[in-house]
């Protein structure tokens, strides 16, 4: 069960942040934050694909998440997302043609020790 | 050296992919017109203050929603009816408002950096949450903690430094940006 809620954690997490991320940049710079501007963002994310699939992929992740923290402890949870990291600055690179230079590489490699410290 | 390579590099890229740079964005030429028609201004919040919003409520909708659901009992099924009986204790429902906050900051902070720059917005939540410990509940923090803290804020502090948007705008798999404009 723990693991199938690692899975469910880490999976459904990244695939939303790759599709978010892809999402977003396909709107447009968000810069408005009346409450207004606020609906009219939400009712044309409602019609985005890839952030209708990204929002409720990170849905599920949260979901595990939450349903892990109350069946472990925190030091149990915190490492699969650790890992989360650096997959996910590499995915970025090769999906989201994002230009990694040598600091972002290591600033997720220390951010993924850290955080594997930090819940030890 | 590596040092200089990285600077040369990163300074291409803000030649080839014109970033927008926190800050620069409160130009006056785009308020100017709404001014002398006196129409209602957009609440603008600088890239800074969306990130800061960002961490802000993912903590504290982490906390809230983690106290609330101690509260409700164990919490794993695949059935939504758990769930939504979960919903009707406040520490909960504040949780999920400050989640829903989370949400619309991180979806509009994505649309202004690169995934790979925003990722460590959500890493800053276990140093606060971990100084929270210590100075207001006086639990002990250990050395290992306070080392991967440290780690934490390093590479923070790196990833901080580099240029915050490289990402192509174009649509996923459409022509290159530079045929696109």
């Amino acid at each position: 069960m723990k693991w199938l809620l690692i899975a469910l954690i880490v999976i459904p997490g990244t695939i939303a942040d790759l599709l978010n991320a892809m999402g977003m940049k396909r709107n447009g710079e968000v810069y408005d934050f009346r409450p207004r501007a606020i609906f009219r963002l939400i009712a044309s994310l409602a019609r985005n694909p890839y952030v209708g699939v990204g929002v409720p992929a990170m849905a599920v992740s949260f979901f595990a998440l939450m349903a892990l923290l109350s069946i472990s402890k925190l030091s149990f949870a915190v490492p699969a997302t650790a890992s989360s990291y650096v997959l996910e600055t590499a995915l970025a690179k090769y999906i989201l043609r994002e230009h990694i230079g040598w600091r972002r590489w290591a600033g997720a490699s220390l951010i993924g020790c850290g955080v594997l410290l930090v819940a030890i | 050296m590596a040092h200089e390579r990285g600077n040369s590099d990163e300074l291409q890229l803000t030649r080839e992919f014109p970033a927008k740079v926190p800050g620069s964005h409160l130009s006056t030429a785009i308020l100017a017109p709404g001014v002398l028609e006196n129409r209602s201004q957009p609440l603008r919040l600088r890239t800074g203050t969306v990130i800061v919003l960002l961490v802000v409520s993912n903590v504290l909708g982490n906390f809230s929603l983690s106290r609330g659901l101690h509260q409700v009992g164990r919490l794993v099924s695949f059935s939504p009816w758990p769930y939504i009986h979960a919903f009707l204790n406040p520490l909960v429902a504040v949780g999920v408002l400050l989640l829903m906050v989370w949400l619309i900051s991180q979806l509009s902070l994505l649309s202004r950096v690169d995934l790979s720059y925003a990722l460590p917005a959500t890493s800053v939540s276990y140093v606060l949450t971990a100084l929270m410990a210590e100075f207001l509940l006086h639990e002990r923090v250990s050395a290992e903690r306070w080392i991967g803290i440290g780690l934490i804020g390093l590479g923070v502090s790196l990833v901080a430094r580099s240029v915050p948007r490289t990402a192509p705008a174009h649509k996923f798999g459409d022509l290159p940006y530079e045929a696109a404009q």
